[in-house]
């Protein structure tokens, strides 16, 4: 029994760390993204058309890719950045730049829904175009905003499984080495479980976080 | 304070264009209200918004408080803009900021120190009477509160000109006339310069001073509100002038009219005062002088701009070259008279 608990916990705090830093640099990068997303669309602050085609070209590109796949093809990168293409951290790097491309998605859908008067009061305001951004965009999208980095957090949870591949650990790993290829049932129902209270966890606390910032 | 020279705004879409505006030339006084009325599509919120540069007009030169706007760069046009309040039918405030915070929002542009900005806030809710809804956020308001604190915002910075985009036409009637009854103090009270657009002639009747018609991007007709019910020429400008009086000859009076005189039967008149009638008790002289009594059915009479207009229904009764001389009368003091018919008594 004690082995297991021992092999469980070290697994959870493998998959929170790659799941929360790579969610952390996701949001941040997605938001980045997403923001140029939307700003470069015509009509917008900052219209123009070739950056905005670019963008939608990467993310598409990114978002096509299977995740087990730009695991492995990203190696050499992942080696740059973090001087080792295996193990728990150097997990991160993959799951992050998947996670982008997702991210910046939905964080362009949580703009998106803005209603169009508020960037003509924000114009008529005489509000410069960072001023737009840091003043009406991100508070006003605040409750899209947190939906998509929930979203992320949860998808990131489903990626982390495949992090095993180059030994990233995980509970996704546990279950797939335990119980997948070892029959051990009990292991591969309590790593499932763990992953179901995890991810309920998430959303949660996240619903809290929208319902608390939304005043629409 | 406002001034359109010759705007053209012409939409291009693939190869079809969409000339939205023609030919503009409009001039707002300072410290007047002046109203653009048109009906959907004609043209008239281009028109509002090309005073901010909302629009850029494909043409002309819009010239506000003696700045060529269209000459300014992106920097100078962020600053001029704060001089120019705008208010929108959707009021268009932040949701997640408090009706406080709303109206900080272009003091903090400003680098006001807070409590500057929290005095000038303090002001402006007291100003538009929302005192108690400071801590409130939008979607806790009505209709009316919100755009008394999109009003409170486009005052903020002190601005010297208000353009209202159909600031009215999603409100009910009575929130409508205490939004405009609240402009027309700022009006006076601040010495404020305001451009509307609406298509209701009843908001152009309350508070504008002057008044323009705008059709399919050409301005019709304009002039000052009491010279314009009176003289307006053209069949828009009287639709829009009509729509805002209610006269119907009663059922029951229509039972018993008929083209030409008969005998014990009275006249039946339609009596339209306009900027250029004389301004007199004429009713009650008529009476006097002719003998006669005057029966008023039905009447629609407003005072606006310093004019009576509106239309009147009256049944003259009195012996028969009397009534004539009474109708000669009014024609002569510049009352618009059309003879309805005439009415038998029975």
């Amino acid at each position: 029994m004690l082995p297991m608990i021992n092999i469980l916990t070290q697994a959870l705090g493998e998959t929170l760390l790659m799941v929360f830093v790579s969610a952390l640099f996701a949001s941040t990068f997605g938001l980045i993204l997403g923001l140029a997303l939307e700003v470069t669309k015509p009509h917008q602050i900052l219209p123009h058309s070739q950056a905005h085609h670019l963008l939608e070209m990467i993310i598409n590109i990114g978002r096509s890719i299977p995740f087990i796949i730009l695991l492995v093809a990203i190696i050499p990168i992942t080696r740059w950045i973090v001087g080792t293409s295996i193990g728990t951290v150097a997990a991160i790097v993959p799951l992050t730049i998947g996670a982008i491309p997702f991210t910046a998605r939905l964080i362009e859908a949580a703009l998106m829904e803005l209603p169009e008067g508020l960037l003509d009061a924000a114009h008529a305001m005489g509000l410069s175009s960072l001023q737009i951004i840091t003043k009406v965009f991100i508070p006003e999208a605040l409750p899209g905003i947190f939906n998509s980095i929930i979203m992320t957090l949860v998808t990131l949870v489903n990626y982390s499984a495949m992090a095993g591949t180059i030994g990233g650990g995980g509970l996704g790993d546990v279950a797939i080495r335990y119980g997948y290829q070892r029959f051990d049932l009990k292991m591969m129902l309590l790593t499932v479980l763990i992953l179901v209270l995890l991810v309920q966890l998430i959303q949660y606390a996240g619903h809290y976080l929208v319902k608390k910032c939304n005043h629409r | 304070m406002i001034e359109l020279i010759g705007i053209n705004k012409i939409y291009k879409r693939g190869t079809k264009t969409f000339h939205a505006l023609r030919d503009i030339n409009l001039h707002v006084k300072a410290r007047k209200i002046f109203g653009v009325i048109g009906a959907s599509g004609a043209g008239k919120s281009t028109l509002i918004r090309t005073i901010n540069l909302l629009e850029q007009p494909s043409s002309g030169e819009v010239i506000v408080n003696g700045y060529h706007m269209t000459r300014l760069d992106k920097e100078e046009l962020s600053l001029m803009r704060r001089k120019i309040g705008m208010i929108f039918q959707h009021f268009n405030l932040l949701s997640s900021r408090t009706v406080f915070q709303n109206i900080a929002l272009p003091l903090e542009l400003e680098n006001s120190p807070k409590e500057k900005i929290h005095a000038r806030v303090n002001e402006l809710l007291n100003l538009v009477g929302l005192c108690d809804r400071a801590h409130a956020y939008p979607s806790q308001l009505s209709g009316g509160q919100k755009q008394r604190v999109a009003i409170a915002r486009a005052l903020a910075s002190s601005p010297k000109v208000l353009l209202c985009d159909e600031a009215t036409s999603s409100l009910d009637p009575q929130t409508t006339r205490s939004i405009l009854s609240l402009l027309k103090e700022i009006n006076a009270q601040l010495g404020l310069t305001i451009l509307l657009i609406t298509h209701e002639m009843d908001v152009v009747k309350s508070i504008c001073d002057e008044v323009a018609i705008i059709n399919e991007g050409h301005i019709v007709e304009q002039g000052a509100v009491s010279w314009f019910f009176g003289n307006a020429k053209t069949d828009l400008a009287r639709n829009f002038i009509e729509s805002t009086f209610q006269l119907k000859i009663p059922e029951e009076y229509l039972t018993r009219i008929s083209s030409e005189p008969m005998e014990h039967s009275f006249p039946l008149v339609k009596l339209g005062f306009t900027g250029t009638t004389v301004n007199k008790p004429l009713i009650s002289e008529a009476s006097r002088i002719f003998e006669i009594d005057i029966n008023i059915l039905s009447a629609d009479i407003e005072y606006a701009g310093g004019t009576k207009f509106g239309y009147l229904l009256a049944e003259l009764v009195g012996e028969s070259h009397q009534c004539e001389a009474a109708r000669r009368f009014f024609i002569e003091h510049h009352v618009q008279l059309e003879t309805l018919g005439y009415v038998t008594n029975d």
